[in-house]
């Protein structure tokens, strides 16, 4: 398997691509790295990136950590396509799969964030249109709603019950068929 | 970007809808738990209602209304008209799929089932999954309608001896494990077409043997007739046929759909059959009567190409008068002909 340094050097020799951020930060990325944003391969192809990509809906912060998760799952793409020849499948599976249980940890590290930072990550990576980013995140929100009663949902997320009493009551009888 | 401010903002509630759904559908409880959400504000009344795909599994509600009601009639059954599924709300639904438990009680009504995936209340219903569901016989049939269906797949707990009528015009694929005799009305239907033609390339090269052994084991979904037909035409060498039926075949025309390939009349004609070696052929006790009869009457029907003199045992333990006087009535084409009806020894 190519290293992450080679993989590096050959795309940088490739092609660079200018990610800019609302708050007008410029990230250098290569090519590699960007088109896992499907959003951004479009505009690749249509030739339009020449001069950087403006992403205002994008904060440094945020697009940071976007591009964090793209290059470690980039150099992991990569690997995927270049190595099979120098391996036996055997290797190349083991190979494999110490891989992708290094994603795997990589993926409950990166997750390891507030909740503001979690919302932004998903409206990122929903404008970005990275599945693989957006697939984690909501998975995310997902998990943590898991097994609790509205009330809790409430508290978690602060969202405000602006049910008067007797809509709250219609509601109940409608979807009572759900909370048995 | 995350002040102090921030910390008590509703940042879910401000996702687009479609992200919610997104959220919603990852709930390992199903729609059930998405529909809990409903309760939340009044953003979110009506966020479930609108999810892509419905998956609603009744074993769920088993435990606790076992717990909370006398054992006698609260299955989930009566629950089910108001369940999403027979309601207008499942209007955006692309798939849906229901399990119900194994359990002898907690059995969903194939009616409410079906009610639920009728054209009217989810028009736009592409895919319907019933797992482990269980008709009972007080069910009678049990009709599926939809005109915006292309996928369904049902698997019973228990064999059903009704009848299920499936009537979806746009029906593509369809995979029932179930043992029920079933009328389907789906002109677009490919799957099963696939199956057959699949089925002719996998006999495609049997044509060099000397003893062909032909065994209907699982369940015969095309008609029997033409699957007898295409191995004919590839056995030209044969000595000797041994045929077993089995009691799960399905007659003709083909009952998978009306548009597959096995029901069209030429996959029926033995013109082409030449058996100029075949001496012997033994159909076994095995299948019904009528079955058997017709397999006689086919291999008659080739008799003209038949070279040497053939002799056509068939085995009958059950209803062997029956069977004779069957035999009796067809009229061999070719005097090298003779069939023996015999009682299984």
């Amino acid at each position: 398997m190519a290293s992450a340094g080679s993989g590096d050097e050959k795309a940088a020799a490739a092609a660079m691509i200018t990610l800019i951020s609302s708050d007008n930060e410029k990230f250098e990325v290569t090519e590699a790295t960007a088109t896992l944003s499907q959003t951004i391969r479009h505009m690749i192809e249509d030739g339009c990136t020449d001069g950087g990509v403006p992403l205002p809906n994008v904060t440094s912060k945020i697009l940071a950590r976007v591009i964090e998760y793209c290059k470690k799952h980039a150099t992991a793409a990569a690997g995927e396509e270049g190595s099979s020849s120098s391996f036996s499948d055997a290797a190349f599976l083991e190979v494999d799969r110490a891989f992708l249980e290094e994603l795997e940890e990589f993926d409950d590290a990166f997750l390891e964030v507030d909740r503001a930072t979690l919302f932004d990550l998903i409206l990122a990576a929903n404008y970005l249109d990275i599945k693989g980013l957006l697939n984690l995140t909501c998975q995310k929100v997902a998990d943590s709603v898991k097994g609790k009663t509205p009330e809790q949902i409430r508290e978690m997320y602060n969202i405000v019950n602006d049910l008067t009493p007797e809509e709250e009551a219609e509601i109940r009888r409608e979807t009572q068929w759900a909370f048995e | 970007m995350s002040g102090a401010a921030e910390v008590n903002e509703d940042r879910i509630s401000d996702l687009p809808t479609h992200l919610l759904h997104d959220i919603l559908t990852r709930l390992p409880g199903g729609t059930a738990a998405a529909a809990r959400t409903s309760t939340l504000s009044r953003r979110w009344r009506r966020v479930w209602t609108h999810l892509p795909v419905l998956s609603l599994d009744y074993s769920r509600l088993q435990p606790s209304s076992a717990a909370s009601t006398p054992p006698s009639r609260r299955t989930p059954r009566r629950r089910l008209p108001s369940s999403p599924a027979s309601r207008s709300s499942c209007r955006r639904s692309r798939s849906m799929s229901q399990w119900t438990a194994a359990s002898p009680r907690g059995c969903a009504s194939p009616r409410s089932a079906s009610r639920g995936s009728s054209g009217s209340r989810c028009p736009r219903l592409k895919e319907l999954v019933l797992q482990f569901v269980a008709f009972f016989q007080r069910d009678g049939d049990v009709s599926i309608r939809s005109g915006s269906l292309e996928r369904l797949e049902i698997s019973v707990v228990q064999p059903f001896d009704g009848r299920l009528h499936v009537d979806a015009p746009k029906l593509q694929i369809f995979h029932p494990s179930i043992t029920a005799d079933f009328r389907v009305v789906a002109p677009e239907l490919s799957e099963g077409v696939q199956k057959y033609e699949q089925f002719l390339k996998n006999t495609d090269k049997v044509a060099r043997c000397n003893v062909l052994l032909v065994r209907f084991v699982a369940k015969v979904e095309h008609g029997f007739k033409p699957a007898m037909v295409h191995l004919l035409r590839k056995c030209v060498g044969i000595r000797r046929l041994v045929v077993e039926l089995s009691y799960s075949m399905n007659g003709y025309p083909c009952k998978l759909s009306s548009g597959c390939p096995c029901s069209r009349f030429e996959s029926c004609t033995t013109q082409s059959v030449v058996l100029d070696s075949l001496e012997e052929v033994v159909i076994n006790d095995h299948g019904e009567v009528d079955h058997k009869v017709e397999l006689v009457r086919l291999l008659c029907r080739c008799s003209t190409a038949f070279h040497r003199r053939v002799a056509i045992t068939v085995i009958e333990s059950g209803q062997l008068h029956y069977m004779r006087k069957k035999i009796q009535a067809i009229c061999p084409q070719n005097s090298n002909v003779q069939i023996a009806v015999r009682a299984t020894m």
